[in-house]
């Protein structure tokens, strides 16, 4: 598991611990490292307010937890070790915020309480998934004991589940900006039909064709039909939802006709693809 | 997540979630389609069309905020919309105050604020769009 040391492992001491936890923190860093440095970020903190965040990190946490159970290099004997784990890598999510944040001169005591809470909990979605995948980006394998097997063929409630953190992780980068608006505001409706169609392709693709690491055999039950159904067109669902969500929690759709937020969602919904297509790299 | 279960059961279950999300998937995107491909045949390219109301007024401290509303019934998004509002007393323009919309999508409305020193209840209001820009 990325972090640790809130579990009493056999062999887990305190120096695995504080080492879990480093890493953790730099995998914060890095994630969130384009987010820290987006103006947007620190404004939508003041203006989106306090529901729509909430429903955020609510969306949040039990990724974090899923990624946990996932991802992890020492399965934890228990699913309590792996909430605590989620809660863990979300405050080192918080901790990188603040401290890069805090660094840039953008938490400088002109914001109320209400408004560095808010900005720090956004900043800390990707940096806490930075943290909870940190030990399998940047970690030493440690070898798993048992139920190798579940980690090479994950289940499809499994494989559906990393799509939506691939595609939350990617598409959130881009997210607060205001290039979502304006580029669904440049494209015609029909520049819209056809990303779809570009973000369905390239979500196939990405995931059965180039030979990433990871990449998937189409199961030999299904033709093509089947896997195109089950898989892509089932992950770029994902995708969307995870997409809509975010145009609904960062308020580009304010005001705006169904028409033009279905634009805009399918516009973050591209970056949601590509990462949910590219999620079995990342984790 | 054993596979050393019961295979068949498993299997069964795979294929029903396989089912629900492939269709729910298959659901969701024609929807998008659906609505895309509409607004695609029903509006073409009329130039954004802009219309001003205000909403509520507020006297606060010692000014007068006009809330207003602006929608775009054109089929073009306008960015950079401009808001001028002008009080007038007996014809004569006393007051003048503008306010700038970041982004105006078809169909879609905004709300601003406009800050008067003098009472627009004891004066005339007029609101009018000045100036856009196609993004």
């Amino acid at each position: 598991m990325p972090i640790q040391m809130c579990a009493q492992k056999k062999h887990g001491d305190a120096r695995t611990f504080s080492a879990d936890l480093g890493r953790g923190l730099a995998g914060a860093l890095i994630f969130a490292a384009p987010l820290h440095m987006t103006m947007e970020v620190w404004e939508h903190g003041v203006v989106l307010g306090g529901a729509r965040m909430a429903v955020l990190v609510a969306a949040t946490l039990p990724l974090l937890f899923g990624l946990s159970v996932h991802t992890g290099f020492e399965p934890n004997e228990h699913r309590w070790q792996d909430v605590l784990d989620a809660c863990i890598a979300f405050g080192m999510g918080l901790l990188a915020s603040a401290l890069m944040l805090a660094l840039f001169g953008v938490l400088d005591g002109s914001l109320a309480l209400g408004g560095v809470v808010s900005t720090l909990a956004l900043s800390a979605v990707p940096a806490s998934i930075g943290a909870i995948v940190a030990n399998k980006q940047l970690g030493v394998r440690r070898g798993r004991d048992h139920g190798g097997d579940e980690d090479e063929h994950p289940g499809y409630a499994q494989e559906l589940f990393l799509m939506a953190a691939g595609a939350l992780y990617l598409s959130i980068q881009v997210a607060p900006t205001e290039e979502i608006m304006l580029i669904a505001h440049r494209m015609s409706s029909w520049h819209a039909v056809l990303l779809v169609l570009v973000s369905l392709v390239a979500l196939h693709v990405l995931v059965y064709q180039v030979g990433f690491a990871g990449q998937e055999e189409p199961p030999g039950y299904a033709g093509f039909a089947l896997t195109f159904l089950h898989f892509t067109v089932a992950g770029y669902g994902v995708a969307l939802a995870i997409a809509g969500l975010q145009v609904w929690a960062f308020r580009h759709g304010a005001g705006a006709s169904i028409a033009e937020t279905v634009k805009m969602s399918v516009v973050l919904g591209f970056p949601a693809s590509l990462g949910a297509a590219t999620a079995r790299l990342l984790v | 997540m054993s596979h050393s279960g019961q295979p068949k059961k498993e299997d069964a279950q795979k294929r029903r979630l396989e089912a629900i999300a492939g269709i729910a998937g298959a659901l969701l995107t024609l929807a998008v389609l659906g609505v895309l491909v509409h607004d695609a045949i029903v509006h073409r390219g009329r130039p954004p069309l802009i219309v001003v109301q205000p909403s509520e007024t507020h006297a606060r401290g010692g000014n007068h905020q006009v809330t207003v509303i602006a929608r775009n019934e054109g089929d073009e998004t306008a960015a950079q919309v401009v808001i001028e509002g002008t009080l007038r007393k007996n014809g004569t323009a006393i007051e003048t105050v503008e306010l700038t919309f970041e982004y105006l999508s078809p169909r879609s409305e905004q709300r601003g604020g406009l800050v008067f020193a003098n009472d627009p209840a004891q004066n005339d209001l007029e609101l009018r769009p000045k100036s856009y820009v196609v993004p």
